[in-house]
């Protein structure tokens, strides 16, 4: 008998809610025929469970089925857009509320909500879902958020950076600087150096991974430029194709990728061993509860949102399946169907801004314990106009770089690619490339060099490389473009035992000029980068 | 690279098929209509203010409204929905700080959440609904979650299992530390003995 020789609370307890084996039970019976204690115990859990059970049940604001549709309508919840700790926020939220409920009732031209089983007079008790004359009009309080003023705000075109300070012996703080304001954000105490980096379309949030330390995994982020807040998002085996994070275009929700780990259970970050090395997309729903594995076939990387998509509600999610012929495919965070058909041969798409085209990879993959690369003939496309009319797909797309040819399969084994906010450039960088040079000097293509092109300019060739000077050891950790910037982190070795690798960012400008430097030099070397632009 | 064929059409044919809509729209509206007064008061009880309950309320319908497609067994629609309003109000209360994650049951003082009564409250009020609430809102946030769940939408173990995501054993300890809390914070407002 387990209890026996003390008094059986938990028995009590799960006899209320018939939890107990016949076998508890009977022992339960039988202690309680003889403790008087463990019976009062019993009597005052009854009586407990009576007056619980006999709260009076309360009406729902008569508005709640107004307040439901709109938020449907608008893609809005109510919570984090407009309800803060900040007093004022909250009081003209809540004048709000009222107006734009007084309003959504009176354009809907009904009487308000009335639950169920509940006296009302209202000839039409349940949720309807009836045309509304706009969504302005019947919009949820939420619907009209006002929006609380940012601790760091990026506007269009201004750089935003990531900034890693600490010595060898010191913890290393994080922080976020606005370059064109100098405005700052502490976000505290990480364990590696930031290697990626990106800001909501709206601004209101920055995502980034971090390095974890010398375990050769990464740390996903999200920071609230509202109120400071850092969440934890997770941590995923460091591997080529896995530091892309994809905001949709309403900010509303964030997909990244996680290679599971198993670092032990003092880390943080530990994987059934089952499932190590499995690759799957987890998406997050800004400001809301913890994120949810939105995969689970264990090769699925997240690849980008298709930013425009008129006449449907939400954004769809482009996730891409490494396989020997890799394919994407369309998933929804928005509880919406969408009937496409999977793209063959398509990996990684990262659409442009005006969802008119996509840079992807095209190839035959291998994996190596959660680490796909690309094995024969990988290779960065363009793709053809997906407004254009005409009998070919836009998947059937066009090499990137135009004098690149894979002799015997051998080309990109990863890369990385990204748009500029104009849909007409982009860049390339981090190519590795596992063939013969093809250039007579021997370094094209350079795994340490950043391509630029556009659409309209002929993509990519040995000439578009950028004016980087790097010195020896030093690499690319990431690149941001604005429609008359590049902005390229460049990451640093160790300068000396013991001391932590450093990175600067350099900005080029459309202009031309001498590129402008963000970090480097300081003692102890700080880590500057990755940088983000307002968009 | 082998693409034979037009894998993605156009967007401007993407759009939610009509009898699929519908049917989406008469399934939510059928699922509003069961639900939102308990979740509403489920709500109500977990932060003791009725607008921050509207809100929770509100969220947990939009984002049950997102995720109707991930409902596939409709025996547990009501563990469903729960969780989603679980997380919705623990969200909201961890916003303002003042609470703890779901099946965290390490000691910890006792919080005073912001939309409880103050003393002079307490000291003037003596009607049995405030007092039964206030000792409630004594208790910790995943305390009160279970008792709410068990005691008053009358849910087993398992049901609060799959709710709050612990396992039935785990349930029990916590139910059985909550009403052991719950009976210590009554019995201080003269309700039980």
């Amino acid at each position: 008998m387990t209890f026996r020789g003390r008094h059986p609370d938990e028995l009590i307890s799960a006899s209320l809610t018939n939890d107990l084996t016949p076998a508890e039970g009977a022992e339960l019976d039988a202690h309680l025929a003889r403790c008087e204690t463990c019976r009062a115990t019993l009597a005052a859990f009854k009586a407990e469970r009576r007056i619980l059970s006999g709260m009076p049940v309360s009406d729902p604001p008569r508005d709640l089925s107004a307040r439901v549709r709109g938020g449907i309508d608008s893609g809005r919840l109510a919570g984090p857009w407009w309800r803060g700790p900040r007093g004022l926020v909250a009081l003209v939220a809540s004048a709000s509320t009222v107006a734009a409920a007084v309003l959504a009732i009176s354009v809907l031209g009904k009487l308000p909500f009335s639950p169920v089983g509940q006296q009302s007079g209202s000839p039409e008790a349940t949720l309807s879902f009836a045309p509304s004359s706009s969504p302005s009009e019947t919009s949820a309080p939420s619907a009209n958020p006002t929006t609380p003023p940012l601790l760091v705000s990026v506007e269009p075109g201004e750089l935003g950076y990531l900034s890693l300070n600490g010595g060898s012996l010191e913890p290393s703080r994080l922080s976020f600087v606005n370059d064109a304001t100098g405005a700052s954000l502490e976000l505290g105490v990480v364990s590696g150096q930031p290697v990626a980096a990106s800001l909501s379309p709206d601004g209101t949030w920055l995502a980034y991974i971090t390095q974890k330390g010398q375990t050769g995994a990464n740390e996903v982020w999200a920071l609230s430029l509202a109120d400071g807040e850092v969440t934890h998002l997770g941590c995923s085996l460091a591997a080529p194709f896995t530091d892309r994070i994809a905001w949709s275009p309403d900010s509303l929700f964030l997909a990244f990728t996680v290679v599971a780990v198993d670092l032990g259970p003092s880390a943080g970050c530990q994987a059934p061993s089952s499932a190590v090395g499995s690759v799957d997309v987890w998406s997050w729903e800004a400001g809301q509860s913890a994120p949810e594995q939105l995969t689970d076939t264990g090769d699925a990387y997240v690849a980008s949102f298709w930013p425009t998509v008129s006449g449907t509600p939400g954004f769809p999610l482009y996730i891409s399946h490494a396989a020997s012929e890799p394919w994407s495919e369309f998933v929804s965070l928005y509880g919406v169907f969408y009937d496409q058909e999977p793209a063959r041969g398509v990996f990684l798409p990262l659409m442009s801004p005006d969802g008119n085209r996509a840079l992807f990879w095209s190839g035959t993959m291998a994996s190596n314990g959660g680490t796909w690369l690309f094995s024969r003939g990988g290779m960065p496309h363009l793709s053809g106009g997906f407004w254009s009319t005409g009998p070919a797909s836009p998947w059937i797309g066009t090499p990137l770089f135009t004098d690149l040819v894979p002799v015997g399969g051998e080309a990109f084994a990863s890369g990385d690619f990204a748009w500029a906010p104009d849909s007409d450039q982009f860049a390339f960088w981090d190519g590795a490339w596992t063939g013969a040079r093809q250039s007579a000097n021997g370094t094209y293509p350079d795994q340490r060099a950043v391509y630029g092109s556009s659409v309209t300019g002929g993509l990519l060739s040995q000439g578009s490389r950028t004016g980087l000077d790097l010195v020896d050891g030093a690499w690319i950790v990431d690149v941001a473009i604005s429609s008359s910037n590049l902005a390229i982190t460049i990451g640093l070795p160790s300068a000396g035992i013991g001391d932590p690798p450093s990175a600067y960012v350099q900005i080029f400008r459309d202009e031309g000029g001498d590129p402008r430097t963000i970090g480097g030099g300081a003692e102890p070397p700080p880590w500057q980068g990755p940088a983000v632009y307002g968009r | 690279m082998e693409l034979a064929r037009w894998s993605v059409p156009r967007p401007a044919v993407m759009s939610i098929p009509q009898d699929r809509s519908d049917a989406r729209q008469t399934e939510f509206e059928r699922l509003f209509d069961e639900y939102n007064v308990r979740i509403f008061n489920y709500a109500l009880k977990m932060v003791g203010d009725h607008d921050r309950a509207a809100d929770i309320a509100q969220d947990t319908f939009i984002k049950a409204y997102r995720k109707l497609d991930t409902l596939t067994d409709a025996t547990s629609t009501r563990s469903w929905i729960y969780r989603i309003a679980t997380n919705t109000a623990i969200d909201e209360m961890r916003r303002r700080r003042n609470v703890v994650r779901i099946g965290d049951d390490e000691d910890r003082p006792v919080e005073q959440p912001d939309g409880g009564p103050g003393p002079e409250t307490q000291v003037l009020s003596g009607l049995l609904d405030e007092r039964i609430n206030r000792a409630l809102l004594r208790l910790k946030p995943n305390h009160r979650q279970c008792l709410v769940l068990s005691d008053v939408e009358d849910m087993n173990s398992q049901q609060i299992g799959e709710v709050m995501a612990m396992s039935t054993g785990a349930v029990r300890v916590l139910l059985c530390r909550a009403r052991g809390e719950m009976r210590r914070l009554l019995a201080a407002e003269g309700l039980v003995r």
